[in-house]
Order: structure tokens, then C-alpha cells, then sequence
């Protein structure tokens, strides 16, 4: 579900915060403290802000001083509190689509789709998620080393995968996951930004970690992005350049051999597993 | 002996650019130090090797200024057993 314009006469979050001058986290402390009204039409989730109401409370902020410049009253931010979690709430998920469609143009894989992965695997969505919305999310797939290749050469699409080419993780047998979406909302000031995505992997890292005290083996990470910040992060967190065939390559491909891998969180995962696998 | 500012510094330094002048309690890690993401999170690793903490990714949010870190880290250091 994309988000769409506000109804005559409201506006969407973004706008309402832009008119007032503060931040999309600050307005949501208005709608706390009653200031303001967050308007959810019925069968939307999106929720709107009525114009009058925020002139209104624009009014009650600024005051004009004699010189005709305008003085913020101040008001104490409240910090918004993000918690990593798993999910498999379709409304969560739809959130997540609208964020992917912001990074990367597109929702991707329907959201139907992706709830039938989950129930033949839980554990493949992971969101930073306040009170109010979702801030960012890492969706992590369990597949066969072959059908990932698929998709890397697009011979498969995402959205043809079914339910029972979605891997458990389980010990029995080693894994390749492959790391679909990693995303923070884009509209979030840099520093909030980066504190998020700096959460995100954190709560990646102890996904790994907690498989790892499940004795589950993880052959490999890979992934793929076409995106300067993607391939950063990539490269930052020691993914090797996967040398895989591909004729028309639109993206820079990346893997994690774990057995030959010394990122720090692999290495942090390989102690675990053999701490798990020794007793 | 070594500080919590200043065994924060030396993690913080080894990851990012730092000078002397520039870390001081206010400073933001993102705004003075112009740390990314994955930096953070370095940074965020470093801790738990230097302290012997775990800092858990809800925690990640006080990662904002050096005070606030210090802050956070000498919480968590008070509460491990003696």
C-alpha cells in the first residue's frame, strides 16, 4: 500500500510537521499531549492532519516579536523509542513496503507473498518499530544456494518463490540466506537516521548470534544493490565481491563465506556456534 | 587510570576521526564525528570488547552524544557483579 496524497483540506504527517517546523517524531507528541488530531480515514491506515487544525497549533508556537522575526516557543522533544523485533503483522509488513517503495521505487514482493514465507519461516522480518510506526527493517531469507543464484541472475523473481522454498532454520542442515532489504525510513533526520540503521544491524547481528546458540549452521550471507549507500554498507560489513556469471549486470553482487570470513560479527557468530556445537 | 571518556575516545578514534578538541560530552557522534551507520555500530562493538557490557540493539539510541555514552556505559558497568 503507497502512500497517497492527504485529503482537501488535511495534510499527511511529513506536510503537517514541515508547516509547524519540527520533526515528523515532534508532531507525533503534539497528537500525545492532545494538541493535535491524527485522522485516520476509515479503511486507510495512513493518518491525515486536518490544515486548520495545524495553523492553528502553528499559531500557538511561534509568536511574533516586535522585529518581525518569529521565535520557536520551545517545546521539550520527547525521544521516540524504537525496539528491534520480529514480525509477521501484515500491518507491519505494509510498512515496510512503503519504506521499500521510498528507498527503492518499488514495494517489491506483495505483501501476500511474503506472509505466506512467513508461515513456513517466522524469522524472516525484523523491524525497529516505535509506538507509532516502523523505522527501518532487515528482511532475511533462508533459501538453496541455487535458487539464490536464480535470483541473482533473474532467471527467478522474488515474488515467484512459494512457501516451501523458504528454508527453516533449523540444524539439521547448513543454510545460505540471503539478505533481501535493508531499509530506514528516508524521511528521518540524519542522525536518527543513522542511529536506526546502526540498530538494524545490531539486531541483525544478534539474529545471527541467537541461530548460532540454535546450532544453526549458515554456509553463507549474499546479497545484492544498486544503490551507493547499499554497496557501502556491503562492503563496510566485509562482503566479498561474489564472482557469479551474470550477463547484464545492474547490480554489484556481494557474498560471506562464513568458514573463510573475519568480519568481527562473523567471527562473534562462528565462537557462539562452536560454543552451541561443543556443549 | 584511564577514564570512561577516555577509554571511549581511543574506540571512538579508532573508527572515526577524532581531535582533541572535538570530543567533548555534547558532541554528537553523527554530527562532530560524522559517524555512519555501520561506524556506530563498530563503535558500538568496541564498547561491549572495552567494558565487558552487551549492549543490546534497543539500546543502540544512546549512541547520540559522547556524555550520553559515557552516561549509558558507566550505568551498565555499575551493574555488572563485583
Amino acid at each position: 500500500m503507497s502512500r497517497k496524497p492527504a485529503p482537501p483540506g488535511h495534510y499527511t504527517a511529513t506536510e503537517a510537521a514541515e508547516k509547524l517546523g519540527i520533526s515528523v517524531p515532534m508532531l507525533y507528541n503534539h497528537v500525545r499531549s492532545g494538541n493535535l488530531q491524527r485522522i485516520v480515514p476509515k479503511g486507510r491506515k495512513q493518518g491525515f492532519f486536518l490544515q486548520s487544525e495545524v495553523e492553528k497549533l502553528r499559531i500557538e508556537l511561534y509568536s511574533f516579536l516586535e522585529t518581525g522575526q518569529i521565535q520557536e516557543v520551545e517545546v521539550e522533544p520527547e525521544k521516540e523509542v524504537y525496539h528491534f523485533l520480529p514480525t509477521t503483522k501484515r500491518e507491519d509488513l505494509v510498512e515496510c513496503a512503503a519504506i521499500a517503495k521510498e528507498v527503492y521505487g518499488s514495494e517489491g514482493t506483495p505483501v501476500d507473498t511474503r506472509l505466506a514465507w512467513m508461515e513456513k519461516n517466522p524469522e524472516i522480518l525484523y523491524v525497529v518499530k516505535s509506538d507509532h510506526n516502523v523505522g527501518g527493517y532487515v528482511y532475511i531469507l533462508p533459501l538453496q544456494r541455487e535458487t539464490i543464484d536464480a535470483i541473482l541472475r533473474d532467471e527467478r523473481s522474488l515474488a515467484s518463490l512459494t512457501q516451501d522454498e523458504i528454508q527453516s532454520f533449523t540444524p539439521e542442515e547448513p543454510i545460505d540466506i540471503y539478505l533481501m532489504s535493508v531499509a530506514t525510513r528516508p524521511e528521518l533526520a540524519r542522525q536518527e537516521k543513522r542511529i536506526l540503521s546502526a540498530q538494524v544491524l545490531a539486531g541483525l547481528m544478534n539474529v545471527l548470534r541467537d541461530l548460532a546458540q540454535r546450532g544453526v549452521v549458515i554456509r553463507s550471507l549474499i546479497a545484492r544493490s544498486r544503490l551507493p549507500d547499499g554497496i557501502r554498507l556491503l562492503n563496510g560489513m566485509e562482503f566479498d565481491h561474489y564472482p557469479i556469471e551474470i550477463p547484464d549486470k545492474r547490480f554489484s553482487y556481494f557474498i560471506i563465506e562464513l568458514d573463510k570470513s573475519n568480519a568481527k560479527f562473523i567471527q562473534r557468530y562462528k565462537q557462539t556456534l562452536r560454543r552451541t556445537q561443543e556443549g | 587510570m584511564e577514564t570512561t571518556i577516555d577509554r571511549l575516545k581511543r574506540i571512538v578514534a579508532s573508527v572515526v576521526a577524532v581531535d582533541d578538541t572535538s570530543f567533548e560530552p555534547s558532541a554528537s557522534l553523527v554530527e562532530a564525528f560524522n559517524a555512519d551507520s555501520l561506524e556506530i555500530l563498530e563503535i558500538s562493538m568496541g564498547v561491549e570488547d572495552e567494558f565487558a557490557i552487551e549492549v543490546p540493539p534497543d539500546d543502540m539510541s544512546n549512541f547520540t552524544t559522547v556524555g550520553d555514552l559515557v552516561n549509558y556505559i558507566e550505568s551498565r558497568v555499575a551493574k555488572i557483579p563485583k
